[in-house]
Formats: C-alpha cells, structure tokens, sequence
C-alpha cells in the first residue's frame, strides 16, 4: 500500500513550471528520500502534498486522500517539518507542545518525555531564542510525539551543523524504528539521506528523473573501468560519463545487471580488463545531476 | 468545540498585554469622564477634559483594530509558511475561534469593562442594554474590516499600508459619488444607498473571511473584494429604491391618541438658487396632558386633476408648546404674589391689544395642548408655479413617536450639588451671577453651568427651577447643551449646559424687584422625555391652500 502517490502532478507558478507531470508512490513503511539539487522542485512538491499550495495539474493522495481535502483526521497522523515554516516563535518549547498536545488524540506524552531529553532542548526558552538547529529539533518533536504515520521532513538538515545534523538523523532513525512509520524527506545533500533512506526519488527542474528502492539503485549503477579497449570503441546503451584516457576507458553502468552485463561487456570489446566497482548514493546523485544538466542544456542548445 | 476554546486559550496569551494595554484605554475614558464632575467649572478646563477624552477613544478605536488584525495574523491565511496549517486545525474551527475571540476581546470585554460605571453613572435596565448594544456596534465599525483585510493582507506592513489605502479610498470614493449625485435626489434615497452600500460593504467582508478560512485562495479573495468595493460604488451612484420605506414600522397605535385632532395650516412654497421647496405645515389639537409629540416621519402624495402625482417622505418636525409638569411635580395650587400677578395679566393685555391692531391673532401656542406640525420638501423647480397657480390635492400619512415626560430628579440649586437618577448624572458646578442688576434692569440675572449625562434614550432634557412655596415652576431651558467629547463613542453622551437663570421678580412700589431668598427655596428639576409608542394618522384635502414664502413679508408671520 501507498501512502503517498502522485498522478502527472503539476504545479505552475505564473509562466514557471516548477513541477511538471510528478508520479511517484512513496510505499507504506518505507523511508523516501526526495533529492534534487536547489530550485529542483522539492519544496513545491511537498507543499503540494501538505496542501500549503494547489497542483495545477494532476493530482496527489496523501493517506489515501487528495491532498486538497486534507482534513483534521489525515493531518491528525501526519508530522510535517519544515525550514521554511513560520513557528509560532513567542512560544516557549514547553508552550508549543502544550499546544499541540490536544489536537493529537494519540500524543504520547512518555514519547515526548523520551524526545525532550534526547534532543536536550531547554523547555522554558522561547522559540525565537532557540538556535536554528534547537528550532528544527523542537519542531521535529512537536511532530514525532502523536507518532505520525507519515513524516514529512521538507530540507530539514539544510543550514544545520555536522553535529546537529548528526543527531537529527539519528532522533529519526530512532523514531522510525519504534514503529511502521513512513518517512518522506527531501534534501538537496544526499549524504544527509543516505543513512536514512530506503526509497529514492530523485528530482530536477520539476521532473522526476528517477523513483527507485535504494537497494535496486545503487544494484544498478557501477563505475566501469575498461583496460584495453579498442579504439573507436562507443558507449553502450544507458552509460554515463564515457570516457578515454590513454589504454583506460570508464564509464559509469545504469543498468548494471551482475555477470550477464560484464559477459555483454567482454563479447563486445574482446581482450579487455574489466574492473567493475559499486558507487554510493551520493556518486550516483552526482552522476545523475551532472547528466540531468547535460540534457537540459543540450535541450537549450 | 474544547479545541476552539483552546485556540483562544492560545490567542489570549498572546494578546495578554496589549489586551491590558487596550483596556486601561477604555478605563482611561471612564476616568476623565469622571473628572469632568470635578470642582473647576470653566469652559476651557472642560474643554480640555473633553479633548483628551476624544484622544483616548481615537487611541482605543486605532489600537484596538491593530489588535484584531494581530489577532488573525497570529494564524495568517495567506502564503504556505504557516503553521496551523499542517496541524489539525480545519479552517471552520480556526474561523470558530477568531470569531469567539473577536467577541470575546473586542465586543464582550469592553461592556464587561464599562458595565460598573454604567452602573455608577445611573443606568438602568433598557439604558444599560442600548449601551451595550451601542459599545458594540461602535466596536463593529472597526473589528469587521480589521479581520477582512488581515486575511487578505497575511502580514503586519502589508495590513498597516492597506489600511492606510482603504482610509483614503473610503472618503475619495464616496466624494466621488457624492460629487455624481443628482442635486434634486432625495434624502431618502441618498440614505437608502448609504445603507445598501454598507450591507454591500458587511456581505463582501463575510464572504472575504469566509473564503480565507475555508479555501485560502488569495486571488479569489481579493477578486471578491475589488467587486464589492464596485458593487458599493455603483449602487451609491445609481441604486434606484428606497428601501427605508419598506422598513417595517411601529403601527401599533399608542393608546390615548385617539382624541387627537389633526388639520391642515398653510403650506409656504418658496424657492432658493433655482430649486424649490415647499414646507407643510399642520396642526395638532387635544393632545393629553401626559404625552409629548415628538419627531416622525410624514409620507406625501400631491395630486392635481390632470393625474400629475409628485410623491415625497420626509421628517416631521413638531413645534411644541411647554408641556404641563406641575403634575409631574406634584406641585400645591398656584399662589402667586397679587400684585405681581396684576401686573403681569396687564403686560400680557397689552400684547394681545397690539397683536389685534396689527389685524393678527394672539399667539396660539401659550395653548399646551397645541402642536405645530411642519415638513420641508424638496419639488422640481418648473413645479413651483402650478403650486401657486393650482393647488393640488394632498394626503399625508403622518407617523408621529410619542413621548412620556419622567421628573428625573430635583436638587437644590447650589453649586456642588450634584445627582444620579434615571441615567442621567448631573452637577450643579456653577451659579455665577452673569449680569448684575442696572437701571434698565432691575434684577440681576445669574449663569447656571450644568455637567450631565444623557442617555440614548432620553429624547430631551428640560430643566425647571421650581418654587415649591408659591407652586410655581419656570423652565430654564432645554436641550443636550455643548457636546463635551469630540468623538460619539462612549453610550454616554456628556454635555455642559449654561443656562440663565433670571431671578423671580415681585412687583414692588412701582418696581421689580428681586425675590427675598429665592436661593434657598427653590429647586432644580430636570425632566426628560421617554419614547413611549407611535401612532400613524392619514390627513386629506382636496386643495393645499398654498401661500408663496419669498413674497411674505418679515412682519407678516
């Protein structure tokens, strides 16, 4: 089951296109790491499944809801955090728990006991006095107590430091792991994801360029060196970043698919040394987004 | 509807201080209200009182809309940054709550705040609901927009500078319109497009918060708005109906006024930079002793015998006579000094000698049980002439309010003295003798400066210095006097009345002299007058006997 899908979402603002034909299901209990670099059209994604703005076009469920009719029972299960978001910062952290307490029927107040102290933050300090990262840590939490079924999590590692970051990270990895959440995180970093995230979406210029389990990506993308290639040897079908140096030629595999492909590999360049190494997400996002700008500006061009 | 309140929990802390801040502006008012009972009696210390009073309430109404506004924008409408809307918080409930808040801090509270001082300035049980009813309605005029354009505007500066642009579009566009209006139109429509255009402006303030809190869709919003500024401005220009005509009305006829009889006088026509007037006037006889004819309206149909039909509504005005309050008094039988009395009978002779030598007839109004009756309406000019040439046929529907008059009080006349009764508070702050006595006349005359309040209720205050010796009473004078704040709204209207007080004279070896202790013996009633029901009466004539206005001479009225 979906928590999340999309159906050719669009979204226009005045002449902009900022997302255009999104489909994408986010799969119950998974945690799905949108990346895309800044301007790619998380943000408005999010906003788009939150509700914060209308599709244009297409259509988005959240909880098996369209996400323009979004009520108080589905955001009764959804935690929502985000930088952009304006907190209601005359509260001190103790006030804004207070706060939201009632509207969660299933707030869990020896969870928030658990998170306060984990995340160490000072209750009676107001928000505006907090540190950028003290504020995402209190929103987090406001967010994670009622244990959502869905957390949404729009840039939340961005301006934070490696420590902060760090401990973000593991307060959701935490909290993932004590029940079936979903989690649906974008980030402009993959580093940040990579520890988090099972499912990986990856979006640019408004177009999803890929929407894949983690495990099958990173299966599928393998940096490829080839000793001895003959000259005026081309690049197979779905490789990236072809290139020749000298006797070395690499180019990076999409469809890399074990010992069948490094057969096809052999029978096509008779005589080669072949030297096949597994890349990391953050590799694969930088490959993916190099191509992506290749196209676009090949397209322009 | 625990989750609405908590809402406004939320609200509450927030708006804590300058909620205080607001109110010790509204208990600011009540306490220079009060200090304009204080000792100093002079006009310019009252004046000032008066200045500072009218600064406050400029103040609380400034501030208070800048506090309704903060209220909505603590959960703004308008971008994608906020955060009640990630929560489960519906926009009807969010709605709910501003809305139980706005009439909680902005409607409630004040009457709440007021309410001991009604109490302490002697409001009664209708008194203190037209107060309230009136605080509130004061409140309205700047809570309504204060929500509306805070949900469109979404931030304090964006709030603030279209405020500054709706306080200026609001005079210019209604200049503009009154610029467009016809000379000749009617009061009555002029007020009817006043009104339409106000429920115009109510109805697209509704359906702008509506929409904000159910779909925040800002376009649609603000597309809303701009109509229903055009839609005001098109029926200020051109909107054809009185509505205030199909007002329903008080038809219940007011017993005791079957007796009254009603007649035809002479109606004036006169003209005045090219356009016409013509003013009816009636009488009106048999009149009971406990009722008092106030104000109505008249509706009017002239008809002439080629079917030509000129229809017009207006105010009526009602010249009445000094109604009778020695029963309302309780005053003994008359007993006033012989030889004074003879030689007032003489004067009043010779006045009425000189009346009928000039071919006129004694002034009929010394009757108490006489009204006149006039109403001024605006005809076509080219009308004046068939006004004059040939009378038409005219019925009028008359709808007169009648009024009982109440003794509110009566105190000695001594400076300091002051009273609370009926609503109305009242100090005796100065006695001063304004024009002493001289050989042209005898008699010193004093000023009494009064301080009162007068409630909405009381149509109209008299005042009487009473002799309880003789059973004579004298009425000083009436009305609400000089208006001591600038702004109206506080319920509690608060006037300083000078009036003159000539001291009673007796009629002494061939001169007037001043009444021995008349000081002493004599009181200060005040008598206000209560709306008491309505009756309406048609009239018919078949020819107005018309008389030209501008060809009468001074001498002749």
């Amino acid at each position: 089951m979906n928590i999340i899908e999309t159906h050719h979402l669009t979204h226009r603002y005045w002449r902009t296109e900022a997302v255009h034909d999104l489909t994408l299901a986010v799969p119950q209990g998974s945690v799905f790491a949108l990346l895309g670099p800044n301007g790619a059209g998380k943000t408005t994604t999010i906003k788009l499944l939150m509700n914060l703005l209308r599709p244009t076009g297409g259509s988005a469920q959240v909880l098996g809801v369209d996400s323009t009719r979004l009520g108080e029972r589905e955001l009764a299960q959804i935690g929502y955090v985000s930088e952009n978001q304006k907190l209601p910062d005359w509260m001190t952290v103790r006030q804004l728990l207070d706060y939201c307490r009632p509207f969660y029927p299933t707030w869990d107040p020896a969870l928030e006991k658990t998170l306060l102290g984990q995340f160490d933050l000072p209750e009676n300090r107001k928000l505006k006095q907090l540190s950028r990262g003290m504020l995402m840590k209190a929103a987090l939490l406001s967010s994670l107590a009622y244990r959502p079924k869905l957390l949404v999590l729009d840039e939340p590692f961005s301006g934070l430091d490696p420590l902060v970051r760090h401990e973000f990270v593991r307060g959701v990895l935490e909290v993932s792991a004590l029940g079936d959440w979903t989690v649906f995180v974008s980030s402009h970093d993959v580093e940040d994801v990579e520890r988090l995230a099972d499912h990986i979406g990856m979006i640019e210029n408004g177009r999803l360029s890929l929407s894949e389990p983690a495990e099958t990506l990173q299966g599928r993308f393998r940096c490829v060196e080839l000793t001895n290639a003959p000259e005026g040897a081309t690049a197979p079908a779905g490789a990236l970043e072809w290139s020749r140096a000298g006797q070395l030629t690499k180019f990076i595999a999409t469809d890399y698919a074990g010992e069948a492909s490094e057969r096809v590999w052999r029978e096509r360049w008779p005589g080669i040394e072949l030297r096949v190494t597994p890349l990391t997400l953050r590799e694969i996002f930088i490959t993916l987004a190099r191509a992506g700008r290749q196209q676009s500006n090949g397209a322009a061009a | 509807m625990n989750l609405v309140w908590h809402i406004i929990k939320k609200d509450f802390t927030r708006m804590r201080l300058p909620l205080l801040l607001w109110t010790c502006l509204l208990l600011g008012q009540m306490v220079f209200c009060e200090r304009l009972f204080a000792a100093d009696s002079s006009l310019d210390w009252h004046n000032k009182q008066g200045a500072l009073i009218g600064l406050l309430v400029f103040l609380s109404v400034g501030i208070g809309y800048i506090l309704v506004a903060m209220l909505v924008l603590e959960d703004t409408l308008v971008g994608t940054k906020m955060f009640w809307v990630t929560r489960p918080i519906s926009g009807g409930r969010l709605l709910a709550a501003k809305l139980l808040g706005v009439v909680s801090f902005f409607l409630a509270w004040p009457v709440l705040v007021s309410l001991p001082w009604w109490l302490w300035s002697g409001l009664g049980g209708s008194d203190l609901g037209q107060a309230a009813m009136q605080t509130v309605l004061m409140q309205t005029l700047f809570v309504v927009p204060g929500i509306m354009l805070a949900a469109i505007t979404g931030q304090s500066s964006r709030f603030l500078l279209w405020s500054l642009v709706v306080l200026m579009a609001v005079p210019v566009g209604t200049m503009l319109v009154g610029m467009n209006l016809p000379k000749d139109l009617a009061r009555q429509l002029i007020a009817s497009r006043a009104l339409v255009a106000y429920m115009v402006g109510l109805l697209t303030a509704a359906a702008v918060i509506w929409l904000q809190y159910h779909s925040r869709r800002l376009v649609r919003s603000i597309a809303v708005t701009l109509a229903g500024a055009g839609v005001a401005l098109l029926v200020g220009l051109f909107w054809p109906w009185e509505v205030l005509r199909f007002w329903p009305k008080d038809t219940t006829q007011m017993p005791g006024t079957e007796a009254i009889s009603f007649s035809y006088g002479e109606a004036w026509i006169h003209t005045k930079d090219n356009r016409g007037w013509v003013m009816l006037r009636f009488e009106a006889k048999d009149v009971p002793e406990n009722l008092v004819l106030l104000d109505g309206s008249i509706e009017v149909e002239f008809r002439w015998s080629d079917g030509t039909l000129l229809q017009r509504r207006q105010k009526l005005w009602t010249n009445s006579s000094e109604y009778p309050v020695r029963s309302l008094l309780n005053l003994p039988p008359a007993r006033p000094d012989p030889a004074t009395e003879e030689k007032i009978n003489e004067y009043r002779n010779a006045i009425r000698q000189r009346i009928l030598a000039r071919g006129g007839t004694p002034d009929a109004l010394s009757e108490t049980d006489y009204y006149g009756l006039s109403s001024r309406m605006d005809i076509p000019i080219e009308m004046v002439s068939r006004f004059t040439a040939s009378p038409p046929a005219c019925t009028v529907r008359l709808h007169l309010e009648g009024s009982r008059p109440v003794l509110l009080m009566e105190l000695p006349l001594k400076e300091g003295t002051s009273r609370t009764a009926g609503g109305v508070r009242l100090r005796v702050a100065g006695l001063e003798v304004a024009e002493p006595a001289a050989p042209d006349r005898p008699v010193a005359q004093r000023m009494l400066t009064l301080i009162h309040s007068q409630p909405k209720d009381l149509r109209v205050l008299k005042f009487y210095l009473v002799d309880r010796v003789h059973g004579t009473e004298n009425q000083l004078g009436y009305g609400a006097g000089q208006g001591l704040v600038p702004l109206p709204a506080l319920p509690l209207r608060f006037h300083r009345t000078v009036l003159p007080v000539k001291i009673p004279q007796l009629w002494r070896d061939d001169r007037w002299i001043g009444a021995p202790e008349w000081l002493e013996a004599d009181t200060l009633a005040v008598v206000g007058l209560r709306k008491d029901g309505a009756f309406d009466r048609t009239l018919h004539t078949d020819r107005l006997k018309v008389v030209p206005r501008n060809a009468m001479t001074v001498g002749s009225k």
